[in-house]
């Protein structure tokens, strides 16, 4: 008992001290002569203490056997580290959550009672320093989004200095992407993996700077060389915003996600002006243009015309040039706006167009017939055909058709 | 969440003074009128009920995104903010404005709009317009104060531009 007491007022101590987590497992170590690793809950080493004859050094990650994630209690396992095998017991860290996890390599002998009690009783200590380190990292993430959110909005100065304490060499260009994204079936955002998402991109980007504005995570991607605005740079900053977005799209391949893309402006100051253009690409191009999730907004053509009328004037629009089409939809509960719009997706292409409506191609034809009937006009027309694609996608922005079935 | 009026149509009896408070409010910065009262007609000429509107706010500016001159930011609290020392005086807002909400003065040669009283608001203050409405009829709401109950985006009479998402909300006291 005296033993068990000198114990705790010694990690008492230790933690006074703000010795966290590799004193903590130091004491640990040279009072039960085992090595000890401790991890955050998805196997990050934070900390390790190898005994003098074993010298193990694991990898930055280690993977925690499904038996210890599963019991939620104390577990016996076996671990590679650095190719070699070991026999562990491990600790899950918790209180109302699970915090981390605490790895004691077994040598020959069997842990004493008295020896698993010290062992508890420090798993218990590091829960305080988890859960402080945890509070740190999530502030100094609020305080890079509050940073990212000020170069957005024009409100930063000493942008380069200040870029530097993050390790972002903001003198670079950079492109911005905007991420949006549901988890199929559960309709949650991408708070939950933002962590992961800025270290894949940390990996493959390097510099990349990462910022949670509401539920949208913004991304700005470095371009490694300066480029001048010309067609090749034109390429390659597209290429690069469209790799990273396919990258993620595979990686997170649970998420729906949705991207938009802001011109380059060739000027850091000038990064608020393509985070608006992004935003702008990513609304609209969710709404209208079904090309893919990626849209930028250089490529939105003729819509961005229409984004900051009025809703009655395009509505008007709209009524104007499909009106007939969709009073005889309502009537006859047809499907010509929808026939319509699949038709110009597809470029005019029967084929394309039947394969995805799956019907037969003379059925088309009559359809189509019928909607030039009901406009009075002919769908070769360029005229008419420019009108009715652009009060289609009016359509399709207002919500007043569905554009997927 | 950000600053942003509340307005109530049923209350407001057009008399203009949230017009005057802020042209008087803001006069050293070119005079022009930042707030407007207009009336909004339902059907072909009955009077439906005057709306007092300025600069919204919005949530996705196009102010900001057209002016090249960095002349605009947004606030963490929402407020859009005009710097007339970077203003170039071209307009390009104004176009892009789908409530053209800034203005050119020609006293300054340069373009001014609402900022909400920000050195107002700062202090602890409400903005000039708000202070002045005698019978209630414009508020504004806090940025972390919900919309309340029953709160419009949109009414008639107010260009309905869902992209630029403006932060005004109003309220029908009959709602």
């Amino acid at each position: 008992m005296t033993d068990y007491t000198d114990w705790v007022k010694l990690i008492a101590r230790a933690q006074a001290d703000k010795c966290g987590l590799v004193g903590l497992s130091r004491i640990l170590m040279e009072r039960i002569g085992q090595t000890v690793l401790v991890t955050d809950k998805r196997g990050q080493v934070l900390a390790w203490q190898a005994t003098p004859n074993n010298p193990v050094s694991p990898e930055e990650k280690i993977h925690i056997p499904n038996s210890v994630l599963k019991s939620g209690e104390m577990a016996e396992g076996i671990i590679t580290i650095g190719g070699r095998k070991f026999p562990f017991y491990c600790w899950p860290i918790s209180f109302k959550k699970i915090w981390g996890y605490l790895l004691v390599l077994k040598g020959d002998e069997t842990f004493s009672a008295e020896k698993l009690g010290f062992i508890e009783c420090v798993a218990s200590a590091m829960l305080v320093d988890l859960s402080k380190n945890q509070e740190l990292g999530e502030l100094k993430q609020h305080l890079r989004d509050e940073f990212i959110h000020n170069i957005l909005f024009n409100n930063a100065e000493n942008i380069f200095a200040a870029g530097k304490t993050w390790g972002w060499d903001l003198s670079q260009d950079h492109v911005v992407l905007i991420l949006e994204g549901i988890k199929r079936g559960q309709g949650r955002g991408l708070h939950e993996v933002r962590s992961w998402i800025e270290a894949i991109l940390n990996t493959r980007y390097p510099g990349v700077a990462c910022g949670m504005l509401g539920n949208s995570l913004i991304v700005l991607l470095p371009l490694r060389h300066q480029l001048s605005e010309n067609r090749l740079g034109v390429s390659k900053w597209k290429g690069l915003a469209l790799n990273a977005f396919e990258q993620l799209q595979k990686e997170l391949s649970e998420f729906e996600l949705w991207g938009g893309v802001g011109n380059m402006h060739w000027n850091t100051s000038s990064l608020y002006r393509s985070f608006q253009e992004a935003k702008v690409a990513l609304q609209l191009g969710r709404y209208v243009d079904k090309r893919g999730n990626l849209v930028f907004f250089d490529e939105l053509g003729a819509i961005r015309l229409f984004y900051n009328q009025r809703e009655q004037d395009l509505k008007d629009f709209f009524e104007e040039v499909l009106g007939p089409v969709r009073l005889y939809d309502e009537q006859n509960e047809a499907d010509l706006l929808y026939t319509l719009w699949v038709y110009s997706t597809c470029g005019g292409k029967v084929v394309d167009t039947t394969a995805k409506l799956h019907i037969h191609a003379n059925t088309l034809r009559y359809r189509l017939r019928n909607i030039e009937e009901l406009l009075g006009a002919k769908l070769e027309d360029p005229e008419v055909y420019f009108n009715v694609y652009a009060a289609l996608k009016v359509g399709v922005m207002l919500g007043l058709f569905a554009g997927t079935k | 969440m950000a600053w942003r009026f509340l307005f109530n149509p049923d209350l407001c009896i057009g008399c203009r003074s949230c017009e005057l408070a802020c042209r008087n409010e803001h006069a050293a910065q070119g005079g022009e009128q930042w707030r407007t009262v207009k009336e909004a007609f339902l059907g072909a000429k009955t009077l439906g009920y005057f709306l007092s509107l300025s600069c919204n706010h919005c949530e996705n500016p196009e102010c900001i995104r057209v002016c090249k001159e960095g002349t605009y930011r947004k606030r963490k609290d929402g407020i859009v903010i005009h710097d007339p020392r970077h203003c170039s005086g071209c307009g390009s807002c104004i176009r892009a404005c789908p409530f053209g909400a800034p203005k050119y003065s020609a006293v300054t040669d340069r373009v001014s709009k609402c900022n909400l009283c920000v050195e107002r608001l700062d202090q602890g203050l409400p903005a000039a317009c708000v202070v002045a409405c005698p019978v209630g009829a414009l508020t504004h709401l806090f940025p972390n104060e919900p919309d309340p109950e029953g709160v419009k985006e949109f009414v008639e009479g107010v260009g309905d531009v869902h992209i630029t998402k403006p932060s005004i909300r109003f309220m029908f006291t009959a709602d």
